[in-house]
């Protein structure tokens, strides 16, 4: 398979000293299921930001597509980060959007036309089994609709690489179960997903890669292995 | 470009409508800050015309004597209105003091004595007036350099600045100090009220600060995310610019009758003659304002 993300010896360190990730070195291929597991601070948040052009490490190269992430300028992240689908643990959804306008909005700003918008995106809300929420609010959702809307959001631009940091951490487990059959579908379909977890259950019924870190170093990259601490 | 914009202005709007009550306290801040500028300017309005009176009704008077020859009169106004300072000097002649003096007297015992005593008694006065109160001063230096002088000391008799001297340098630190006075409170007025909308503005645009993440993570570039909340800045800016005016109508309504007795100037004519540009003004203030606070406001959040 073709190597779609490398990290070369990457480190992050804090204003104060704290290691944020020491060394690291890896590489993940088009089409992977990616499970990053650890303890918190272990780093797992830190490579996700990285990834993300949120932080830029203090060594080392991040290529994606063999393009080096950490040399893009401020003012051109946008363009990379709509390759790059993002679930968070916390949703952050725009809470003064409707659930359509939410997931339209990550269409409008990339630039695509209206008709294309009215199109796909209810196209991603049955996907993701929300297709008769289209016009309620954030607030008005459970914590599991509220996810499938930041999962709809995230695949809507057909990214490349699904990013989901800790997106079962909010849900119960019916729901956090429902959730990571929809990471599945979509890793399925083509697409790159590396999801950070605690949850152990998940990790070991997925039977797929799992990184494990502590202490911001990789200390186990199994390819078919379940969570061990 | 223009779906962007669109877009940016659709987003603008549903935020200021969907984020009502943060809306309505950006707004009713934007008002008070418009509201005191407004008072300012009008309160320059009210006071510039009573000092302009208060200064008009300041003069130095020259009286000459009864048989102070025409010919020197006239060339002694000549060099007077040479001198820089002085914007008018107005001749009375001695026909003329007579006519005004008589018009005055009701009392035919005065009238009388007067035409007993056969001749004007009345001699000629100039009526000296400077451009700005200030200048009273240098006139007065010049006029007591004519009254020792050997040409005029003759037919000079009596200057009266050094009588109203006091009264005119008094009232010269009263109106300076006004100016300044007014000056001073009206930056310090503006300061604040800049101030003050910033810091409302930046408390909104705080609450929104993991929206402006989220929306960079998606993939929104910097103009993409900032252009919904610079749009609600303006709003929230046209809409107190046009609370403004509908307060101010009203109020000036009823309020300019009392200040028209104290001033001489009716505060309502002045607003309603000038609406468009009073108006217009505020409403411009108050939306640069709104986006200009927007744009500082947002800043930082933008960078990830």
């Amino acid at each position: 398979m073709e190597n779609m993300i490398y990290l070369d010896g990457v480190s992050k360190e804090y204003k104060k000293g704290d290691v944020g990730l020491q060394d690291i070195s890896l590489s993940i291929e088009r089409g992977e299921f990616v499970s990053l597991v650890g303890q918190s601070g272990a780093g797992k948040t830190t490579i996700i930001k990285i990834l993300l052009g949120e932080k830029k490490p203090s060594k080392g190269a991040v290529f994606f597509d063999s393009i080096d992430i950490t040399k893009i300028p401020s003012r051109k992240l946008n363009q990379f980060r709509r390759k790059i689908g993002v679930v968070f643990q916390d949703f952050r959804l725009l809470p003064d959007k409707t659930v359509f306008e939410n997931v339209a909005f990550a269409m409008e700003a990339s630039g695509k036309i209206d008709e294309d918008i009215k199109k796909d995106v209810p196209y991603v809300l049955k996907l993701v089994g929300l297709e008769e929420k289209v016009d309620r609010f954030p607030r008005e959702l459970s914590s599991g609709q509220k996810q499938r809307v930041a999962i709809a959001r995230a695949i809507v631009n057909q990214p490349d690489l699904i990013i989901a940091d800790e997106p079962t951490g909010n849900l119960d487990p019916i729901n956090a179960d429902e959730i990571i059959e929809i990471f599945k579908r979509i890793n399925s379909m083509g697409t790159t997903v590396i999801l950070t977890t605690h949850n152990k259950s998940i990790v070991d019924r997925l039977d797929g890669r799992v990184i494990t870190m502590e202490g911001g170093r990789i200390t186990r990259d199994t390819t078919k292995g379940g969570f061990v601490l | 470009m223009f779906t962007t914009t669109g877009r940016i202005l659709s987003s603008g709007f549903k935020g200021f409508y969907r984020n009502f009550t943060v809306s309505v306290s950006a707004i009713l801040i934007l008002l008070i800050s418009l509201l005191s500028f407004a008072s300012i300017y009008l309160s320059l309005e009210l006071i510039r015309p009573s000092v302009a009176q208060l200064e008009q009704k300041v003069d130095i008077n020259l009286y000459f004597e009864t048989d102070a020859p025409e010919e020197a009169i006239l060339k002694l106004k000549g060099e007077l209105e040479q001198v820089d300072q002085v914007s008018l000097v107005e001749y009375v002649t001695k026909d003329q003091a007579l006519a005004d003096f008589k018009s005055r007297q009701n009392s035919d015992v005065i009238l009388a004595a007067l035409d007993s005593i056969g001749e004007n008694p009345l001699g000629a006065t100039f009526n000296i007036k400077a451009n700005r109160i200030s200048e009273y001063a240098q006139i007065a230096t010049f006029l007591e350099k004519s009254e020792l002088s050997e040409e005029y000391g003759a037919i000079i008799e009596d200057v009266n600045y050094n009588q109203n001297k006091g009264a005119i340098e008094k009232l010269n630190i009263i109106i300076s100090s006004v100016e300044k006075f007014g000056i001073v409170i009206s930056v310090l007025l503006a300061v604040l009220a800049v101030v003050v909308t910033y810091n409302t503005i930046r408390v909104t645009i705080y609450t929104a600060r993991n929206e402006i993440r989220v929306m960079r993570l998606v993939g929104a570039s910097k103009f993409f995310a900032r252009g919904p909340f610079v749009v609600e800045g303006v709003v929230y800016g046209l809409v107190a610019g046009v609370l403004a005016i509908l307060i101010l109508l009203p109020t000036l309504y009823y309020v300019a009758p009392f200040l028209q007795e104290i001033f001489i100037l009716n505060l309502y004519d002045v607003f309603l003659g000038e609406i468009f540009k009073i108006g217009g003004v505020l409403i411009l203030i108050g939306m640069v304002l709104g986006a200009i606070s927007s744009l500082l406001a947002i800043r930082k959040y933008l960078n990830i």
